[in-house]
């Protein structure tokens, strides 16, 4: 084959950039799978699991190791983890000797460093703890930390445990000791926010004989789960992300598709003569069909290739941005997901690349004679029901359902036509300022009001991947920072919780010896619902997740006779010093409407075996984000004083008193601290992390969105070509051929580049209403980041695309 | 009379593969100020090259050519290019208008690279000279062929050229078409008093000028009217 022209390259790099795309995506998410399906049965490191809030019955574990059972046991709960001057709240993990029974842990000696495998977990006396602790506490191998009343030595680097679960980081780091050190800690007090589970493996007849036997003996709320059964949640986690990804990579195709179908009319329109004379030669319509399929399958398998390589390269980024929030070691990729990858590609060469080429079939061989003669008018609906064929594909296969794909199909088409008719309209008043004087901006002007058909095309690609990215880089950090300036300085960022009757006067003192305010501290019981209206509540009943998940564990009950400004009555009666001892209960607005109860309802409640009926009298909004400490549900005082509550409180704190706390917890251990400033420190890692995967996906969007604005340049070279020629001779130098340029795609990547922020200024208001319920203001640098951002970046990718038709000898090109 | 453009030994080569082609051969020329000029020769005689060189679209092999005094053959591209704005006008066979821009727009062009005031009044006037007043804000594409034309000569007279280079002005048009774009240019070259240079086989177009040479084998000859 001869060396490929400039639409030829053109088709191989968008080919490329589809199957890149496509391909990234599709090699992470088989290591994904890969690691997932590895740790299969592992899930929960054992074969059958029950949880709980209270131990599990020491005779359910008796009876299963009465039918030949291994059996294991863990706890988990949070607390602050002490070393030094420093500390940081971290997930305990107490587990027997069995543990795991399914899968095993690995461990290293410096955090990232080379794996080993160990069947159990630290002997008594030693804790392992993950990678982001040592780098929290600034500790290292072999170091004391003191969690509760208990100092232990960290003896290992903890790279993986089998039932962490979740696939993404939850969000305290674990530190893992054994359980015969639990009591040692001090810190399993009444009503701590511990989770018991007993394990359980063994053989299949055994397990099954167990569930039956045990099923009546296990309290409300615990059952037992199997491996199978706990995958389904992870799953959903990462398939949703494995989807959201896909379909992100999938914008890139599709922009790589217009392109490719650009390269290829442009292609065929060169060809034409060249086919007229074969055709007057003697060729038939199917010899030049079958020629140009042969092309197109050459340049496909190239591009394919390319991007295949790329895509190689761009799953390891995705790893690298990703991989420690995914708490699983990753094996190497596969390599079938090429297939997918390449299939992908395929479907958006065809479906947009071959119905030009095709049509060369057609061209007639009177061409030869009449140059105006070419192949019969294209059917714009043919072509565009091949390509919007090739998207329904394309959509239905990464979306996984129907469903799904028409949503997003119909969205972008939406969001297509929206940006196509502000691109139009822009382009419109553009053309009314070409009035001015000066030949390179009057000339400048004139080529986006001749080309305004490319100019909208080039706009709404090269405007779709800078909207997003914009939304990612700029939004994104806009509304946590307006969410935060919405707090008052004075919110409290410190939770204390867990804080035992007889713990109440120390908390106090401590806060007011150092002058640190005076806490408010709340009680809480925690109590399982048993019935509504006299019926026995069953999860089953309710849809939303959330209302389920409450269910199966315990609420957490408060009672008080005054409730705070960031509560407001919406319905019923606040019951005041008058609700003494009443039966009554009030709750939060949005549980009371996932679980569909009314004013009158009757509730019953289980307290630690105390069953109490209560009456929901009173519906309340919470101001959540006030930071106070908050209720779903509040009764009255005195009516839960002997079911054995513990007690919480929120203060703000100054750095220095942050550090002063640390006296507290060293004399209080069981007392949790929870800092928000470093909850949501961490949730702004995840969440940084996590948007810089996705923003590495749409670079790739933008790419292709600039592959769309060359090959529609490469499209007009011959003409500006001419032109620059003409401008030439008519006196204008190559400054002013600059100019114009610098004018046309300058004016082109402001457009671009304002259009991208003002639909991802239009999209932050609808996000700041709707999800954030803060008022966002117009964001400057927003404004400032999309005009120059495109002007930038599209002058750039212009100047590249029509590269040296401004040195052309006016005299040659004239002729 | 003062000379408006000197050639002196000009030779103009293009290598084809190994071959060396010889276009123009030894070219001596000297045009008068206000001198009408045509240069009459079979096609590929290399009469459009010469005319080329001449304004300065290109640089000779070997020779030197003045244009207005200045030598074209010591100056780069761009200094070529600003020697021409508002200096030298053109009209071409196949009009050579920038599709993008308006009728008015054209005529602009030489002007505004010349840095020429009052320029849109003297668009608008050219274009009046030419009868298409009503036509300003029409794309080439909306006039037709002797149209088109008549823009091409408002946007050569309107910034008052010392010279027009004219390459078969009337080859792509009809006899009708021609003969009045013919008329219209050479009215308005007499009003003006420009340099004319010509490039035509049409001898009855030629016989228009003052002078007539005759382009064969790359050299030139003092041809007879028709």
């Amino acid at each position: 084959m001869r060396r490929p022209d400039g639409d030829q390259v053109l088709l191989i790099v968008a080919m490329a950039v589809a199957v890149a795309s496509a391909s990234a995506v599709a090699f992470f998410s088989a290591r994904i799978d890969a690691a997932m399906s590895r740790q299969a049965g592992e899930a929960i490191a054992a074969d059958l699991r029950t949880r709980d809030s209270q131990p599990i019955a020491q005779s359910v574990e008796q009876q299963a190791l009465d039918l030949g059972l291994d059996t294991a046991r863990t706890v988990t709960f949070p607390s602050v983890v002490i070393a030094g001057e420093r500390s940081a709240l971290a997930g305990i993990k107490a587990v027997t000797d069995g543990y795991p029974l399914r899968g095993e842990l690995r461990v290293a000696d410096k955090p990232f460093g080379a794996e080993r495998i160990q069947q159990h977990g630290p002997p008594a006396g030693e804790a392992w703890v993950d990678p982001r602790l040592f780098a929290e506490l600034g500790i290292a191998l072999r170091d004391e930390v003191q969690l509760g009343a208990l100092r232990v030595r960290v003896t290992q680097v903890l790279a993986y445990e089998p039932d962490r679960g979740g696939g993404f980081t939850t969000l305290a780091p674990r530190l893992l000791l054994h359980a015969d050190q639990l009591d040692a800690t001090e810190l399993l007090g009444p009503g701590s926010r511990a989770s018991f589970s007993l394990l359980v493996a063994g053989e299949v007849a055994a397990l099954d004989a167990l569930q039956t036997n045990t099923t009546s003996q296990l309290a409300a709320g615990q059952q037992w789960t199997s491996a199978e059964q706990a995958r389904p949640e992870l799953e959903d986690a990462l398939g949703r992300a494995r989807r959201f990804l896909g379909l992100a990579a999938l914008s890139a195709v599709l922009l790589a598709g217009v392109a490719m179908a650009l390269s290829a009319v442009q292609y065929a329109a060169r060809q034409r003569d060249a086919v007229a004379l074969r055709k007057t030669l003697g060729a038939t319509g199917a010899m030049i069909l079958r020629e140009e399929l042969r092309r197109l399958l050459v340049l496909g398998v190239s591009g394919g290739l390319l991007g295949l390589m790329f895509g190689y390269i761009g799953q390891w980024v995705l790893v690298r941005i990703l991989g420690d929030l995914v708490l699983m070691s990753l094996p190497a990729p596969p390599l079938w997901p090429a297939l997918p990858a390449l299939a992908t590609g395929a479907v958006a060469l065809v479906g947009f690349g071959l119905p030009p080429l095709a049509r060369l079939r057609r061209v007639p061989p009177m061409r030869v004679l009449q140059q105006t003669l070419g192949p019969p008018p294209a059917s714009v609906w043919g072509a565009g029901l091949v390509a919007a064929l090739a998207v329904g594909v394309l959509l239905v296969w990464q979306a996984g359902e129907a469903r799904l794909a028409l949503i997003v199909f119909a969205g972008a088409a939406l969001a297509l036509g929206a940006l196509a008719a502000a691109a139009a309209a822009l382009t419109w008043a553009v053309e009314r300022l070409r009035h001015r004087s000066g030949a390179a901006w009057r000339y400048g002007l004139a080529n986006i009001a001749r080309r305004r058909a490319d100019a909208i095309l080039q706009l709404v690609a090269v405007g779709t991947g800078m909207t997003v990215l914009l939304l990612l880089v700029v939004v994104r950090g806009d509304l946590l920072a307006t969410w935060r300036d919405s707090l008052p300085d004075d919110a409290p960022n410190v939770f204390l919780i867990n804080i035992q009757p007889d713990q109440r006067e120390t908390v106090r003192a401590f806060f007011a010896d150092r002058e640190l305010g005076e806490p408010v501290l709340h009680p809480m019981a925690r109590g399982r619902l048993l019935a509504v209206n006299g019926s026995a509540v069953d999860s089953e009943d309710y849809s939303d997740p959330d209302a389920q998940r409450r269910l199966e564990r315990e609420f957490n009950v408060s009672w008080t006779d005054a409730i705070g400004a960031d509560n407001e009555t919406i319905d019923g009666q606040w019951w005041g010093e008058a609700g003494h001892g009443q039966s009554w209960i009030s709750i939060e607005e949005s549980m009371i409407e996932s679980y569909g109860w009314a004013l009158g309802d009757e509730l019953r409640f289980d307290f630690a075996g105390q069953t109490v009926d209560l009456e929901v009298v009173h519906r309340r909004k919470v101001e959540w984000d006030s930071f106070s400490v908050n209720f779903f549900l509040l009764v009255p005082p005195a009516l839960l004083d002997d079911v054995g509550a513990t007690w919480l409180t929120s203060v703000h704190l100054p750095p220095a008193g942050k550090t002063e706390l640390l006296d507290l917890i060293r004399r209080e251990p069981n007392i949790t601290v929870f800092d928000v400033d470093a909850l949501m420190a961490q949730v702004r890692r995840v969440m940084d992390r996590v948007s810089l995967a996705v923003e590495a996906v749409f670079a790739l969007t933008l790419l292709a969105g600039l592959i769309v604005l060359v090959a529609a340049l490469q499209g007009t070279r011959q003409a500006r070509r001419h032109e620059a020629a003409l401008l030439r001779t008519l006196g204008a130098s190559r400054q002013v051929l600059r100019q114009s340029l610098f004018t046309e795609f300058g004016v082109l990547g402001c457009l671009s580049g304002l259009l991208a922020a003002g639909f991802a200024q239009v999209i932050a208001w609808v996000l700041a209403q709707a999800v954030f319920d803060i008022s966002y203001a117009a964001s400057p640098l927003l404004w400032l980041a999309g005009p120059v951002g495109g002007i930038v970046v599209m002058t750039l990718a212009a100047l590249a695309g029509i590269r040296g038709v401004a040195g052309q000898p006016p005299l040659a090109t004239l002729r | 009379m003062s000379t408006m453009i000197r050639a002196e030994q000009v030779v103009q080569e293009v290598s084809s593969g190994q071959e060396i082609l010889t276009i123009l051969d030894q070219v001596d020329l000297k045009i008068s100020t206000g001198e009408t000029l045509a240069i009459v020769g079979a096609s590929g005689a290399g009469k459009s090259t010469l005319l080329g060189l001449l304004a300065g679209l290109d640089l000779p092999t070997r020779g030197r050519i003045w244009l207005d005094g200045q030598a074209l053959h010591d100056m780069s591209e761009d200094e070529r290019a600003r020697a021409r704005a508002g200096r030298v006008g053109f009209v071409f066979q196949s009009f050579q208008l920038l599709p993008a821009l308006t009728a008015l727009e054209n005529v602009l062009l030489p002007l505004e690279l010349a840095g020429i005031g009052d320029a849109q009044a003297r668009a608008r006037s050219a274009l009046d000279r030419v009868g298409l007043s009503p036509r300003l804000a029409h794309r080439p594409r909306q006039l037709s062929g002797g149209e088109q034309q008549r823009v091409a000569l408002a946007r050569a007279f309107a910034p008052q050229p010392a010279v027009l280079f004219a390459d078969e002005p009337t080859g792509n048009l009809d006899a009708d078409n021609g003969r009045k774009v013919a008329d219209l240019l050479f009215d308005m070259n007499a009003q003006s008093g420009t340099t004319l240079v010509l490039v035509t086989h049409d001898l009855g177009l030629a016989g228009r000028c003052g002078r007539q040479l005759s382009m064969q084998d790359g050299r030139l000859h003092e041809a007879m009217p028709a």
